[in-house]
């Protein structure tokens, strides 16, 4: 039917997109834009959200199943909606395992305050997608027909905007102000007005291309109440502001050739009458039955009730257990587990090797005293003996790839020298004072970033040697040492470092301490059980479940994705390009030699995402078990399952997890930038169950988002353009795309098809202008998905 | 058969019978071409039974309607809280007695007609007799003497927390009446009988009354009622749904368990924490964490182990959820109560009612307040006027309220008041329960002003018999008369005139009564205030949306423009507004409308259409 459209509107074939401006609103799910815009207000006779329904539902485009492609979470859904490339950022918080870096990507104040220092420039998921030499959507425009808003891949800081915030929200008469004090006072508002004063203004500038608008009052209200009054006004303000930027744009100049665009990053699982409860993963992991960690967080836990908690610097904090069974009092030096629940909905979970632990465990062993114990056991030469060798046989175990990781990483660093050497005497070549041009086409910025990376590097030297050093100092061990002198862990064991991720085996045998016995082996838990077997006490709701957490899951050798239900409920997901499969399993275990076992099961509810049974899963063959036997595309996933209670999470999953390419051996600074994203990554993902979240640093019992559930993944894209752009008018699109789709739909709006073919997204083939010369297969596309789904003929074009 | 068909015939009717509502509102007409309208919340506490009898009228307002049925020109007048009352003797006597934290007997009866909360047409009358009550006090009463400061501080103290008390639980009461808070039931059922209030006055007389609770809040203008409502229903849920969550995760950590408790319509507004007896057994030396709980460790506590106050029996199934005693699975726990709290304080589930300690949350209240009292009244030393205690004070304050500590006195009051709201309406709890909520909450009953909660069922009852009487009689339609003519004024006459005007009535004696002049005075308010309320609608659409058909209906703007064009006495600003209208619509019917509307007041000379729409 694609085909045709040239034939039947014509207009469309002369579409000209000259600029886009885009409304980013965090976290507004299609479910409650959707009631709401259905809503008719019984007082004005329009839809509760009118601006909404004029725009966008009868004059523009809507996509009503438009899904974010990883987890539901605002940093990396933001980073595919703004790059259009594959995942590389995968939570709101990373850290490094090796370095202890965190990249804290949420984190306003250090940004604003190291860009007045000059030690800033973008902020930190910039940096991180700069670094990987991946741009962002306004990159594709020069620096000043751009005007982008306070958001969280920002390029630099417009002070001015700052500046004029607070004069404008002051500049009332005296009655207003007394009127608005006496009612509570709204300064936060004030960056948002000021910043849609001067998106406002800049439209009138025919040679600005590119505008954005960032807003996170939904996301904030909806986290804090699921009442539906609450969340209505939170939409009517953006509804009131879209309504304000459309008039804008209608007077500007360019209104005929201009496209507004709304989009979320994600959903948000919020049902009015249900509140969202929290279950506290770091107090998990610091009691004694969740390992007795020192847990980090990016946050303080219950930051609202803590001085401490008014530090908005803050990006690391160590919370100490009590019940550490051998590292009591060393929080600072060996945190051993990494938490990231932001989000809510979901929780990153990085703990150290288990191999240090044991190394640890053994060292203190080793040094027990001599002479002196409470009983003779403890100064039993053999005993000592015996710990120096389980300590060299674990050395043994990862000598090979211990030695590799220092050899390939000194040549990194190497490498990295030589490229901080360059960079000196090309900063040393900048110029040193910017005229207004310059500074209006963003060259100072330019060089600033050159300098701030340099930083950075200086840093990542700094750190990652010192890394190396102690896994050196490890490799180059003998036991004769320990006769020599007293080894301490101080002297042997990386501090602040968790070391190389966990394998499948070390998180079923993962160790915590010594065991109560007098031999040497230790106390070990089995993670994926322990965790997926939590229950609480006091449940007074009756549609949430007792049990917070519905499934791990983490990669497993050989591109699969293990995800873990229960012992007899796991499942994985297996990958070749192009291709997904949905394997049920169960007793998945990982034996010391690495080999992997699992029985196969027979398709059954209750498996992880619960597929089977889902009355929403459109599979074309009435044998559900013949249809997941079988492997399939990612289309043919998403027309399958993107109605199901998990939505896209088959696709989703394999994004959150997809291994990137290794660059070639020869680029070594790309490979070091490589390694570092890979060091970023968490030993697993926990998700919980419906209507449960993992918050530690407050209360959300609005709603949370993070999961693969339908009400957080499904987002909301709109399209309205002027009469030249070709954007069709009241018109549904009922084909399922995701956020890998959106930069490359605006890139062949504007006609830069070239760009957008770069991108691996499938672009919004009902909104561009006929078929594009690239995606060939997009007619395949589309009588696949006649089974599925239908596409409803545009009522009329402007 | 007769008996059985009669069982079927009472469940039937049960079943078939529209639930009653908690809480309704119904208008009854009032001599002079007013509606008294009343709302009645269904007492489920320690009322008698007969139904009849059930319910109370909790609050009432006067809306003036000039006698017709067009809501278009009515106007909400006073407001009355048929609960407060006015103090007996011997309350006032208590009320000033510094320290005192006692209730000084309980009033009766009272068949006086009270006196209204809040006036809706002069809203600012309250701030500027308060600000005179405060300088009094600062400047003329605090120097007398320690004696005189504490005691009058006290007074006015103790006068004001009633009038707040009375004031928050009208504002439960409000907040139950919302549409967005009826239960499914209540709503069909408001929405069927056409609730005596629309959303637009419902909002207004929440906004006032709880504006009336700040120091300038009757001066906030009419534009921002709505705002307020908004960010204060919004707030409040907010709270709510952060308490129950803090609470449950408490529990949890601390191996409790948490009720929380709603009257059916609202969100949980409480919430009680218990205890399992056979815990207790096994769990000795357990960790506690009391931090947001206020309650001593239940673990080691050796009167829970030989417990003999009330407890309750319940059943619970492999899940730990709640069930009946007949599912199969279930398994009895016998559980004691430890807590009650209030979900509506800020940030904190605030506690109420301590089984073990009765006395803990009035101890904590009576140190509160003492040492305002001492501070403030004994010693003199007051924050604005001793800038060094004022930032210590604030420092003080700040640090204790970081960590969690409840140290917002009016909100105190206001979690004190939702409590005894919610205990009187409650129909859920076991009745031995509640009599033992009840008994723990009147400790916290500080204020010698306060009734007994048993007694203001009666009160409220009597007290609207004798509003009705009072505003069915020639008084109150003479008092409606008077209030109009003084709106009347307020469009007509020069602010200097009705300054001055009153001082005139003393000699004349004030207007005669004539029905001939009534009438005409009504006429005339009903042409200004359909004017008012269309220019007032024109303005609120043109500063919500720069294109006001996108946002409202069209034929309603077309309505208000013609009725303003129409309106020989419309007001220049009047003109303005259609001539935004004009150049902002996009549908070309309302421009025409408007067109010929600015032709109108063209023809009549006020502003050349061309000077309006280009000045607009």
């Amino acid at each position: 039917m694609l085909l045709f459209f040239p034939v039947l509107f014509p207009t469309q074939l002369q579409a000209e997109v000259k600029r886009v401006v885009i409304i980013k609103l965090d976290g507004v799910p299609e479910n409650v834009l959707e009631r709401e815009l259905a809503r008719i207000d019984p007082l004005t006779h329009k839809s509760t959200l009118p601006w909404m329904d004029h725009v966008f539902a009868q004059g523009g485009t809507r996509l009503d199943n438009f899904y974010v492609r990883a987890i539901s979470l605002s940093t990396p859904s933001w980073s595919l909606l703004d790059t259009g490339q594959h995942l590389e950022i995968h939570g709101n918080a990373e850290f490094d395992r090796y370095t202890y870096h965190v990249y804290d990507y949420m984190n306003f104040f250090p940004f604003y305050v190291g860009y007045a220092r000059s030690l800033r420039v973008d902020m930190p998921g910039v940096e991180v997608l700069d670094s990987l030499g991946i741009p962002l959507l306004i990159d594709y425009f020069p620096y000043a027909a751009t005007y982008q808003s306070f958001q969280i891949f920002q390029r630099g800081v417009r002070w001015k905007t700052l500046q004029d915030a607070l004069p404008s929200r002051l500049s009332h008469s005296l009655r207003e102000l007394l009127d608005e004090w006496t009612i509570g006072f709204e300064i936060g508002s004030a960056v948002e007005d000021q910043t849609e004063r001067e998106l406002i203004a800049k439209l009138a500038d025919p040679s600005v291309q590119y505008l954005d608008y960032f807003t996170g009052d939904f996301d904030h209200i909806a986290h804090a109440a699921s009442d539906a009054a609450s969340q209505r006004l939170a939409l009517q303000r953006i509804d009131a502001l879209i309504g304000r930027v459309w008039t804008a744009i209608e007077s500007s100049a360019l209104a005929a050739q201009t496209v507004l665009i709304a989009v979320s990053d994600h959903g948000m699982n919020t049902q009015p009458g249900v509140y969202s409860q929290g279950y506290n993963l770091l107090q998990f992991f610091s009691s004694r039955a969740g390992g007795g960690h020192h847990v980090v967080t990016n946050r303080h836990p219950l930051d609202e009730y803590k001085l401490s908690g008014l530090d908005p610097f803050v990006s690391e904090v160590v919370t100490p257990s009590d019940e550490s069974l051998y590292l009591k009092g060393q929080a600072g030096d060996y945190p051993t587990a990494l938490l990231d629940p932001d989000g809510n909905e979901r929780a990153s979970v990085y703990l150290r090797n288990s191999d240090f632990n044991a190394l640890q465990i053994l060292l203190l062993q080793i040094n027990r005293p001599a002479l002196g114990g409470t009983a003779g056991k403890e100064s039993d030469p053999a005993i000592r003996r015996a710990a120096i060798a389980a300590f060299f046989q674990i050395v043994d175990r990862h000598r090979d790839e211990w030695s590799s990781t220092v050899r390939e990483l000194s040549d990194e660093l190497a490498a990295l020298r030589r490229a901080m050497e360059q960079r000196r005497s090309e900063i040393k070549s900048q110029p040193k004072k910017w005229t207004r041009a310059q500074r209006d086409a963003g060259l100072d910025k330019a060089s600033r970033r050159l300098s701030v990376e340099l930083d950075s590097w200086r840093e990542q030297e700094r750190d990652y040697s010192a890394y190396l050093s102690a896994l050196s100092k490890l490799l180059d061990l003998e036991p004769a040492e320990f006769d020599r002198r007293r080894l301490t862990a101080g002297d042997l064991i990386p501090k602040r470092a968790m070391g190389d991720a966990n394998s499948v085996f070390d998180l079923q045998n993962y160790i915590v301490g010594p065991a109560p016995s007098d031999s040497l082996d230790f106390e070990r838990i089995n993670y994926p059980k322990l965790l997926s077997g939590l229950s609480v006490r006091n449940n007074v709701q009756p549609g949430v479940s007792s049990r917070p957490v519905d499934f791990i899951a983490m990669r497993i050798p050989d591109h699969a994705i293990w995800l873990y239900a229960d012992e007899d409920h796991q499942a994985l997901i297996l990958s070749h390009p192009g291709e997904l499969r949905y394997l049920a399993i169960r007793g998945l275990r990982q034996d010391a030699a690495g080999a992997i076992h699992y029985d196969v099961a027979p398709l059954a509810p209750g498996f992880p995402l619960r597929l089977f049974e889902d009355e929403n899963l459109h599979v074309p063959d009435t044998n559900r078990e013949e249809w997941f036997s079988a492997w399939h595309s990612e289309l043919d996933w998403l027309h399958a399952t993107h109605e199901t209670t998990y939505s896209n999470a088959i696709i989703a999953l394999d994004e959150q997890f997809l291994e990137p390419a290794a660059p070639s051996g020869s680029n070594l600074l790309a490979r070091f930038n490589h390694r570092r994203r890979r060091l970023a990554e968490p030993d697993f993902l926990i998700f919980a169950n419906d209507h449960w979240n993992f918050n530690v640093r407050n209360f959300n019992p609005g709603g949370n988002h993070g999961s693969f559930l339908r009400a957080s993944t499904h987002s909301i894209l709109l399209f309205a353009g002027g009469a030249d752009t070709g954007v069709p008018r009241h018109f549904e699109i009922r084909e399922p795309y995701d956020s890998l789709s959106f930069v490359p739909t605006i890139l062949d709006l504007m006609g830069r098809h070239a760009e957008a073919a770069k991108l691996p997204g499938r672009p919004i083939q009902e909104l561009l202008p006929g078929p594009t010369a690239r995606h060939s297969s997009s007619a395949s596309h589309t009588t696949c998905c006649a089974a599925t789904s239908s596409t409803q003929a545009p009522q009329d074009f402007r | 058969m007769l008996e059985s068909a009669l069982v079927c015939f009472i469940l039937g009717a049960g079943i078939l019978s529209p639930p009653v509502p908690e809480y309704r509102s119904e208008s009854q007409p009032v001599a002079g071409g007013g509606e008294l309208v009343t709302v009645f919340a269904r007492l489920n506490g320690a009322a008698p039974s007969g139904s009849q009898n059930l319910d109370v009228p909790l609050l009432a307002v006067l809306r003036d309607s000039l006698g017709d049925d067009d809501p278009d020109n009515d106007r909400l007048r006073s407001v009355w809280i048929l609960t407060s009352t006015r103090p007996t003797p011997w309350q006032r006597v208590a009320s000033a007695l510094s320290f005192g934290y006692f209730r000084a007997g309980s009033k009766r009866h009272a068949g006086r007609v009270p006196s209204p909360a809040i006036d809706l047409a002069a809203p600012s009358k309250s701030v500027y007799s308060n600000l005179f009550g405060d300088s009094l006090q600062a400047l003329e009463l605090d120097p007398l003497g320690m004696a005189v400061r504490s005691t009058t501080r006290t007074y006015r103290t103790n006068s004001d927390d009633y009038t707040k008390l009375q004031v928050f639980q009208a504002l439960v009461t409000l907040d139950n009446l919302a549409p967005d808070n009826l239960s499914p039931n209540n709503l069909a059922l408001e929405s069927g009988a056409q609730s005596a209030l629309t959303d637009s006055q419902l909002r207004e007389i929440y906004s006032r009354l709880s504006l009336s609770t700040r120091t300038f809040g009757g001066l906030v203008r009419e534009q921002y009622l709505s705002r307020y409502y908004d960010k204060e229903t919004s707030q409040l849920q907010q709270t709510r749904g952060h308490n129950w969550e803090l609470l449950r995760q408490r529990s949890e950590l601390n191996g409790l368990y948490f009720e929380p408790l709603a009257i059916t319509s609202g969100s949980p507004s409480e919430a009680l924490l218990w205890i399992a007896r056979s815990d207790l057994d096994s769990g000795a030396g357990r960790h506690f964490d009391g931090q947001f709980l206020g309650i001593a460790n239940p673990w080691i506590d050796a009167r829970l182990l030989h417990w003999t106050g009330y407890s309750q029996l319940r059943y619970f199934d492999s899940d730990d959820r709640p069930v009946s005693k007949d599912t199969t699975d279930a398994h009895p726990v016998e559980m004691i109560p430890l807590a009650l709290y209030s979900l509506n304080y800020p940030r904190v589930p605030l506690l109420l009612a301590d089984f073990r300690h009765s006395l803990t949350p009035k101890r904590r209240e009576m140190v509160n307040q003492g040492a305002t009292g001492l501070i403030t009244g004994v010693l003199g030393i007051t924050r604005f006027g001793n800038p060094s205690f004022f930032a210590a004070d604030f420092l003080w304050t700040f640090v204790r309220g970081r960590h969690g500590a409840a140290v917002n006195r009016t909100a105190r009051l206001q979690a004190y008041s939702g409590a005894r709201q919610f205990l009187a309406m409650d129909s859920s709890l076991d009745p031995a329960l509640k009599i033992e909520l009840q008994r723990h909450l009147d400790h916290l009953a500080l204020n010698p002003r306060e009734n007994a909660t048993a007694s203001e069922a009666t009160l409220a009852r009597e007290q609207y018999a004798a509003l009705l009487q009072y505003e069915d009689s020639t008084q109150g339609a003479a008092k409606l008369e008077r209030d109009r003519r003084k709106e009347l004024e307020s469009y007509t006459r020069s602010p200097a005139f009705r300054v001055f005007a009153p001082l005139g009535r003393i000699f004349t004696r004030g207007p005669r009564p004539d029905p001939e002049s009534d009438l005409s005075v009504r006429a005339e308010l009903d042409a200004h205030r359909r004017s008012g309320a269309h220019v007032r609608f024109l303005e609120q659409l043109l500063a919500a949306s720069p294109r006001p058909d996108v946002v409202w209906d069209s034929d309603a703007i077309r309505k208000s423009v013609e009725a303003l064009s129409a309106d020989a006495n419309a007001r220049p600003e009047a003109q303005r507004l259609i001539a935004q209208v004009y150049a902002r619509t996009g549908d070309s019917d309302l421009r025409s409308v408007c067109w010929r509307a600015l032709q109108a007041f063209n023809q009549r000379a006020a502003m050349p259409v061309a000077q309006a729409v280009s000045g607009q």
